[in-house]
């Protein structure tokens, strides 16, 4: 078992995993609306993992928990849940493990699956804010879907009322709901423990502080790949729980495509991968690898005023742009910036109005003036950066992450075309000031 | 030519290049750029042309590769190797370490072990916390560690954080071939261990085998023991030996990858360092079924990228000049 209480990272990403079986017919990769059958659920969670031909990722890691510690626990609920405009599907399940006289429930919640129909998407897609108990206001979408699978819930109260911990997982939507769910048993003073891998950000403005303070910051592990685009969508004023790189459980690693920012990285296979290997120690430690500084990649990139490797709105050299924001805004180095990527930086300094700001370092405005060719946005040498060319730039990534975005989760082979993934726009921030 | 329309041809002529010129460059600029390309090489500049993907023969081969409606109809026995090794499940660290029955992640760890022979004594790879380790063993059935062989599985090694053995197999000459898992980012490679140099070399980057919808279908009625592989072997006689495996992942869709391109790679005396026979492109398919026939390999492949049109393919290659004595 959980070791201290707690999941290991490989039964934390097998659990994330195989929540997807929960949705009727993804064993076999056609899934629809509906609910699998428990035997196959059984087969993919705890027997032998093979029902069905769907694989995740070529089969490389068979994420049944048979062979974990976990393998002598039971499933006591599957739960459903509704997503887009009630679209009622199979969302998750939960786990009952006891070890050493304490009983753990266990609650795994799905992500998104595109090939299911729009449902999903239109979830994503709901990126107004509405406020969530005591905590604070969250994305509307993550919260509609919580609240309906908060009926399912209802089924384990029994369970999860008398569990010593109770722990909740989840990959992409998964993560979002889980941190909800989260929320929900640690604000009726259940002790809870947090998992989600690629999570996009959940609360808005101090409702992550809030968050961490009733889970409690040590009892969240939030696992991310540093170029996974869903884990940039939903800027400020959205920020994700334990956000700072120095939370000892910001556990964002290297991503498998290096430093290319991929849909790829996104992939639930990709996190099982990259944390099966070790405890939560381990995958610290792979953290570490992530170079916060960038400082050997600025200084070579930012060598001249005619930087060669830029190329306007490609997805490729954002993800190098986004690496030296984060260098530059390290050497700003106040509390807050050290959270924030490029975009959440861009977003902030139009809804504060710092854009005039003599307070930005030089590294910053050159940047912005490095963003804004990559935008295609006329800036005159020497001139101050207005609200509107901070707007510009900043759609103009977003457009880009959330077209990533979009290909993360959208297969390729359906000819699925999904609502745009509009989290937050430029727009909404600075009552869309013009060029 | 009167000197205005000269003028005329030359800026048609100068807009007609500029033009050209931009379209290259696009050109050039985007070959790598798909998102979902998780190749590392080309990931900074974008202005790496790809190669074409084309399937292949091995120089050392000396014949062509023949399609045909079906596989053969023949069905061989299979070959015993000569050598082959022993996974075992390790709890503790050598030197001061045991077997144990039962594999537990996180608790547990994997250790291969191999008889010894004239040339060597019993070797075990034993995975241990973050690295993996080749020690010498007083007895293959006894967990009594006598000696660590210093030896580095990559020149890199320094920089990876951590690493494991995936699986390991027994090639003729003495030689284990090491499927390796290394951080970070997260790699596999498959290296070759010589037991008795004590010296190892990297064969190539290595991706999860390519199973197909149908192998994974029988996977379930317990036709494969696991689909958790990164190589296939074909014994063609217990001193020579086939290896498939694929170098690299095309991403399909969310979750969904296809192992490209395959390689199969042969050993023996003749060929006691490898030698390419095969590179299978995307187009080909991944192999379903592999078998060898009086010294000709049949291969039964699937593109199945297209879930909805299914592409099967059976071809043969003569290996008469590759494993001739």
């Amino acid at each position: 078992m959980p070791i201290d209480d707690v999941l290991t990272p490989q039964e934390a990403s097998y659990i994330a995993t195989n929540s997807y079986f929960a949705l009727k017919n993804w064993i076999n990769s056609a899934p629809v609306a509906g609910t699998e059958s428990l035997p196959n659920i059984t087969n993919r969670v705890l027997g032998s993992g093979k029902a069905g031909t769907n694989q995740p990722g070529t089969g490389f890691s068979n994420p049944s928990l048979g062979k974990t510690a976990l393998a002598g626990s039971s499933i006591a609920n599957i739960h459903t849940g509704a997503t887009g405009m009630g679209v009622v599907s199979g969302f998750g399940y939960t786990l009952r493990y006891q070890a050493n006289s304490q009983t753990h429930a266990i609650i795994a919640m799905r992500g998104t699956r595109p090939e299911f129909g729009s449902a999903d998407l239109l979830t994503d897609a709901r990126g107004a804010i509405t406020p969530f108990g005591g905590y604070g206001p969250v994305h509307k979408g993550f919260k509609r879907t919580f609240d309906s699978v908060g009926a399912s819930l209802q089924r384990d109260s029994a369970l999860i009322a008398n569990a010593h911990i109770v722990h909740c997982v989840g990959h992409s939507l998964g993560g979002a709901v889980a941190t909800l769910v989260a929320a929900h048993y640690a604000a009726k003073g259940k002790a809870v423990r947090l998992y989600t891998f690629g999570s996009p950000r959940v609360g808005a403005l101090g409702t992550h502080e809030a968050l961490e303070r009733r889970v409690g910051k040590q009892n969240i592990y939030r696992v991310a790949h540093d170029l996974d685009p869903i884990s940039l969508v939903g800027p400020f004023p959205y920020m994700h729980v334990n956000g700072a790189p120095a939370d000892l459980n910001n556990m964002t690693l290297p991503s498998p495509t290096g430093s290319l920012f991929s849909v790829a990285n996104h992939d639930m296979n990709e996190y099982m991968k990259s944390v099966e290997d070790g405890g939560w120690s381990d995958v610290r430690l792979l953290s570490t690898r992530v170079n916060q500084e960038n400082s050997a990649l600025a200084t070579w990139l930012t060598y001249g005023d005619n930087p060669s490797w830029l190329q306007v709105a490609s997805a490729q050299t954002l993800g190098i742009l986004l690496k030296l924001f984060r260098h530059a805004l390290r050497s700003v180095s106040t509390s807050i910036i050290l959270k924030l990527s490029a975009l959440d930086f861009l977003a902030e300094i139009l809804a504060r109005g710092l854009y005039m700001a003599k307070e930005l370092a030089d590294k910053v405005q050159k940047l912005l003036g490095y963003a804004a060719i990559w935008a295609g946005v006329q800036v005159s040498s020497g001139a101050q950066f207005t609200a509107g060319v901070v707007s510009a730039i900043l759609n103009r990534m977003l457009s880009t992450v959330n077209m990533l975005a979009q290909r993360a989760l959208v297969t390729s082979t359906n000819g699925l075309v999904p609502m745009p993934l509009i989290f937050n726009s430029a727009c909404l921030l600075t009552g869309c000031a013009p060029l | 030519m009167p000197r205005k329309k000269c003028a005329e041809r030359a800026a048609y002529l100068g807009n007609l290049m500029r033009l050209f010129a931009c379209a290259a460059l696009t050109i050039l600029s985007t070959a790598r750029c798909d998102p979902s390309d998780q190749s590392e090489s080309g990931a900074m500049f974008f202005l790496k042309k790809s190669k074409p993907d084309v399937t292949s023969v091995g120089a050392a081969v000396g014949a062509q590769l023949v399609k045909h409606a079906k596989l053969t109809d023949v069905r061989p026995a299979p070959v015993r190797p000569a050598v082959m090794a022993t996974t075992r499940v390790i709890r503790g660290a050598p030197p001061n370490a045991g077997w144990t029955d039962t594999h537990v992640p996180a608790e547990t760890k994997l250790a291969f072990v191999v008889d010894g022979t004239a040339r060597h004594p019993p070797i075990a790879v034993v995975n241990v916390e973050r690295r993996a380790e080749i020690w010498e063993l007083e007895d293959a059935d006894k967990p009594v560690f006598s000696r660590k062989r210093a030896v580095r599985i990559d020149p890199k090694q320094d920089d990876w954080i951590m690493f494991s053995i995936l699986e390991i197999a027994c090639l003729p000459n003495d030689q284990l071939l090491l499927a390796v898992k290394h951080h970070t980012p997260v790699r596999f490679g498959l290296y070759i261990y010589d037991i008795a140099a004590n010296s190892c070399n990297k064969l190539s980057d290595v991706a999860p085998l390519g199973f197909t919808p149908q192998q994974r279908l029988e996977s379930e009625q317990g036709f494969y023991e696991s689909l958790s592989k990164m190589f296939d072997l074909l014994v063609v006689s217990p001193d020579e030996m086939l290896v498939l495996f694929y170098s690299g992942q095309q991403r399909l869709a969310a979750e969904v990858y296809y192992s490209t391109p395959g390689h199969i790679y042969a050993f023996g005396p003749k060929h006691p360092r490898g030698a390419e026979v095969l590179r299978l492109s995307a187009a080909d398919g991944v192999v379903e079924s592999w078998l060898t026939h009086e010294k000709t390999l049949w291969l039964a492949t699937q593109d199945f990228r297209d879930r909805k049109h299914i592409k099967s393919y059976a071809m043969s290659l003569d290996l008469a000049k590759l494993f001739s004595r």
